[in-house]
């Protein structure tokens, strides 16, 4: 993003050594008997303006690090600040001021409406939980955000069940925008829709970013998506940061075997291109016993000796980019 | 990947073209599958034709509900009924007629001559029985082997879709397997009877694109050794452009267009075709040509119980003129082996 | 999908689908009718239920006394009619307080999970395991009878039941992403439980209250029977059926008729809840 954007001294969105362990619980008494490391020491910021994109493959804990920014799950441990104000520790009044700064949007546009309420309803909700414009504005605003995302305002008074994935996902993402939040959480927000309507979801994402000038968390699995909408890009694995850096230096110098290995197993639908093909053996180990030193050990050409034994810790390569790697140590 | 047993295969796509011998694997001609329903006829599959040759890799793309699992189940005679019903068509494999066939005649062609591979192999595997049994079974039933040697054959099979320690993973359940290896299971039994055809159903949409990769090429792999051809269905077009040999588009029911791989990527003709091409982010542009914004198909897919008159693309196309609105065009020939259901290419607007 | 569907936009659609739903319409119509009985049994009843007439105790069915008279002489019609008053404000009003009072303790208690959660469903459990008529008896026994008290006993019976039946749907719902999509907009937890989780487990909730306004109805029969609920003289459809029992073979109309007015109560109620159940559910509304 441009420097005059950045926000002086401080991110917008600074997640610092975030941690988040389910307990796994077995027998009559309900002992824990392990826990799963969903998200283990995983440290990411995102500026004024930005797109961050959080890329990896399922399970890694990509929706664990959004629920934890979201306040929908309580850290296990580690800091998350907005705006450089630690919100593990804020009370209800700056809750609420939290709630209208940051927004999300989830995968599934079935799940993530209420069935039960008009989406007029819906998109008028935050206006009505927040009391910021009289009862009888609220319609006109909700009038508006549907035209903003491409909507017709006639529709208001339906039921999300008569709407397609695509203008449900529509519905949901005016919601989000309904607050001028600063930050917006999207969480695989076009996985479940058609190839078509995906490229028309992703350019109203790009809009309404520039229009309101909102910054992104956008997390996914589909690489392609995340560096088109993307201007920094990190790449998680087994609950980790492995590789942060720059959309298009990310893709032309990929740094960590992980993310090399992600880069090539992505099929592109040209034909013609030769592609090198780096196939991973075997699959993701599971968090609950995530593998010594490096998770990513196991299944990486490149493991030495200490990759075994010791964890890499993130180093930076320059400015735009840093890798977690004994390759660049 | 390193096989060992197979010699390495590099890039699907390097089949020799080498001419059709008389008689495809697979022609359908003319399907028609609607179903019955209380709210109307839902015209699922519309007049399809299209072939696969022995041999072949044959991709099958469009948009969900355009109608490809129906066509996969069309011929395998597993079309639920009612509602469903093969209205008219004929499906030829190896020249029969699969729609004239009994029950009993279709599942000894289901087992044997042509295997399946859903998107969730959950659904396939039977819960209740190791994977082992499973695969098993198929060798006693089809070759009447005896337990014991088809319990070797078995493991065999699990060794060339390279599941770890298969005299281990025999016993186990599919709910201990993860879903990569839940569809590698379910691979080594569709092999295992040594099919002519494979239906590949999604194969892939459920799992991680590393994951995704294996599993490609472990099928294009074991599909080289075993001479069996595949149609690959899937809304995923950089497995398509990777793997398959010949696409076919669907948008509604109808095949829009088909084409051998390189002139549908490169030089599509079908609106829509080039619509959804265009419409998709593709890895590394930004980093030649910066950020440009994504072309998008406007409006939305139908419902099939509100199509359009005319091309069913019309109301979504740029080049759409008053014909477009009346009159359904038919596939022709544009060029040797591209065949294109548009007006406007036909007309030359 | 439904996007071609134009839905045309109007204040009565909820009526007019109920509209549509033949069987929920026929149901009201019984209700309506049973309940102007209840409003106007006194101006229909052909005698006083309470009249004993001696000379003509056990007659069947005849001119003057259409369904018949009881072991008092007293008429069995104007005894029915009378009774439904009871009836019908005992099943209806006491499984509206259990609904009300188990829904919300249902679905606290998945909502919070936890501690509070165990806790409420701990004692729910407990509750839970003694039948309906028990529990009833031991209520009772406490509260002391009467109309008032018996109302309120049925519902205290009633309410882990329905907490029972809220809880579980509940967990379901909660883990929904529209309700993690609330929290993120800041809707409060109390909003998020009347508007997001009970318009979502409504619809069988409603369909189960209504089954048990029948068991509640005769439940007040057999407290009444023993002696627990409504006083002997006062006519209830319970204790009409349960003084006739024993008279079955020789006096059958003396339990038949106050049974015919249960089930078709029960039934009509039954039609009118699969009604509303339809009509709670958007998708199903036409
Ligand atoms: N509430 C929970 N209790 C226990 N384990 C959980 C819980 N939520 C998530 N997990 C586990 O934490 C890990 C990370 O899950 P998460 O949903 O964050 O993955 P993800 O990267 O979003 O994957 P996907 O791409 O499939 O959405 C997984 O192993 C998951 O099983
Ligand atoms: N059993 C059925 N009863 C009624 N309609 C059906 C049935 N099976 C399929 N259809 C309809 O047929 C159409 C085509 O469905 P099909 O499953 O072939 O789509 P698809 O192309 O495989 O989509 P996807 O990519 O989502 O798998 C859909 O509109 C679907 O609603
Ligand atoms: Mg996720
Ligand atoms: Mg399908």
């Amino acid at each position: 993003m441009s420097e005059e954007l950045i926000f002086h001294g401080e991110h917008l969105l600074d997640v610092q050594r975030l941690k988040k362990f389910f307990p796994i619980k077995k027998g009559v008494f309900r002992r824990t008997v392990g826990w799963v490391q969903a998200v283990d020491g995983v440290s990411l910021h995102v500026d004024k303006g930005e797109t961050l994109g959080l890329v990896g493959e399922s399970g890694c804990g990509k929706s664990t690090t959004g629920k934890c920014i979201l306040r929908l799950l309580e850290p296990t441990e580690g800091d998350i600040l907005l705006e450089g104000k630690n919100i593990s520790a804020i009370n209800p009044s700056e809750m609420k001021q939290f709630r209208r700064k940051v927004q999300a949007v989830f995968q599934d546009p079935y799940s993530s409406l209420n069935p039960r309420m008009s989406v007029g309803n819906i998109v008028g909700e935050p206006f009505k939980v927040h009391d910021i414009h009289p009862s009888s504005d609220i319609r006109e605003r909700v009038a508006d955000l549907f035209k903003k995302v491409g909507l017709r305002p006639e529709y208001m008074s339906r039921y999300p069940h008569e709407f397609s994935g695509g203008q449900r996902q529509r519905i949901g993402i005016a919601r989000s925008i309904a607050l001028r939040p600063d930050l917006i959480i999207f969480d695989e927000p076009v996985s479940a829709l058609d190839v078509s309507i995906q490229a028309q979801v992703i350019n109203l994402l790009d809009d309404l970013k520039q229009e309101f000038k909102l910054s992104y968390l956008f997390i996914a699995h589909d690489l392609s998506v995340v560096e088109h909408v993307s201007d920094r890009i990190a790449v998680m694995y087994l609950g980790k940061i492995v590789e942060v850096a720059k959309d298009t230096e990310l893709y032309s110098n990929p740094l960590h075997p992980y993310t090399r290995a992600l880069l090539s197993a992505i099929p592109i639908p040209e034909p013609k291109q030769k592609k090198k093909r780096i196939i991973l053996q075997g699959e993701v180990p599971s968090p609950i016993n995530p593998p010594s030193g490096c998770r990513f050990h196991p299944r990486c050409s490149e493991a030495m000796k200490i990759c075994k034994h010791e964890e890499p810790i993130m180093s930076a390569i320059d400015h735009h980019h840093q890798v977690s790697c004994f390759l660049y140590r | 990947m390193d096989l060992g047993i197979f010699p390495r295969v590099v890039g699907a796509k390097k089949f020799e073209s080498k001419k059709m011998n008389d008689r495809p694997l697979l022609d359908i001609r003319n399907l028609k599958t609607y179903f019955f329903l209380p709210e109307g006829v839902i015209k699922a599959v519309d007049n399809v034709s299209f072939h696969v040759g022995n041999r072949e890799i044959v991709g099958l793309v469009g948009e969900s509900g355009c109608g490809k699992s129906v066509t996969a189940l069309s011929i395998l005679g597993l079309i639920q009924s009612p509602p469903g019903q093969i209205v008219s068509g004929e499906i030829l494999f190896q020249g029969q007629d699969l729609c004239k066939m009994s029950p009993e005649q279709l599942r000894k062609i289901r087992g044997n001559r042509i295997a399946m591979i859903f998107q969730e192999p959950m659904i396939s595997l039977n819960p209740l029985y190791s994977i082992g049994d499973q695969i098993v079974e198929v060798y006693t039933e089809h070759y009447g082997l005896s337990r014991q040697e088809a319990r070797k054959k078995a493991k065999e099979m699990l060794e060339k879709v390279q599941i770890p320690s298969p005299a281990r993973r025999i016993y186990e359940y599919p709910h201990q397997l993860s879903g990569g290896m839940r569809q590698r299971a379910m691979i080594a039994m569709a092999l295992a009877c040594k099919p002519a055809m494979i239906l590949a159903d999604e194969p892939t949409t459920a799992l991680d694109v590393t994951i995704q990769a294996q599993i490609l090429e472990l099928m294009v792999e074991l599909q080289k050794l075993m001479g069996t051809s595949i149609l690959l269905i899937t809304h995923n077009l950089g497995a398509v452009a990777e793997y398959a040999k010949r696409v076919i588009v669907m948008y509604l029911g109808r095949v829009v267009e088909e084409a051998p791989v390189i002139p549908i990527f490169e030089s599509p003709l079908h609106p829509y075709t080039v619509g959804l091409l265009n419409s998709i982010p593709k890895l590394g542009s930004k980093a030649i040509g910066g950020k440009k914004r994504l072309e998008e198909i406007p409006g939305m897919v139908p419902g099939l119980n509100d199509l359009p008159e005319g091309c069913y693309f019309h109301p979504r196309c740029s080049k759409g003129r008053e014909i477009c609105k009346r009159k359904e065009p038919k596939l022709f020939e544009n060029q040797p082996g591209h065949r294109v259901a548009c007006w406007a290419v036909r007309e030359g607007w | 999908m439904s996007n071609t569907r134009i839905l045309e936009e109007g204040k009565g659609k909820l009526w007019r689908t109920f509209k549509k739903n033949k069987t929920a319409l026929v149901g009201t119509a019984i209700i309506i009718i049973v309940i102007a009985v209840a409003i106007l049994a006194p101006w229909i009843s052909p005698h006083d239920p309470l009249e004993q007439n001696m000379v003509h105790r056990l007659k069947p069915p005849d001119r003057t006394y259409p369904l018949g008279t009881d072991e008092y002489g007293r008429d069995v019609l104007s005894r029915v009619l009378w009774g439904t008053r009871v009836s019908l404000s005992v099943g209806i009003l006491s499984i509206l307080f259990g609904l009300v009072v188990g829904t919300a303790m249902g679905a606290v208690a998945g909502y919070k999970g936890a501690i509070v959660g165990s806790i409420i469903m701990r004692m729910v459990d407990v509750l839970l395991s003694f039948p309906v008529l028990i529990s009833g008896i031991l209520v009772v026994a406490i509260l002391g009878p009467g109309m008032d008290k018996l109302i309120l006993t049925m519902g205290i019976v009633f309410a882990p039941r329905f907490a029972r039946l809220a809880y579980g749907p509940t967990l379901v719902v909660k883990e929904r992403e529209y309700v993690d999509s609330a929290r993120i907009i800041g809707v409060s937890n109390l909003r998020i439980l009347t508007h997001y989780l009970f318009p979502n487990i409504f619809g069988g909730i409603l369909v189960a209250g209504t089954l048990w306004v029948g068991t509640a109805i005769l439940t007040e029969a057999s407290l009444s029977f023993l002696g627990l609920g409504v006083s002997p003289p006062t006519p209830t459809w319970g204790n009409m059926i349960k003084s006739g029992i024993d008279r079955l073979t020789t006096a059958p109309w003396l339990s038949i008729f106050p049974g015919l007015s249960i089930l078709t109560t029960v039934l009509a109620i039954n039609m009118i809840g699969d009604g509303l159940r339809d009509i709670t559910d958007p998708k199903l509304r036409i």
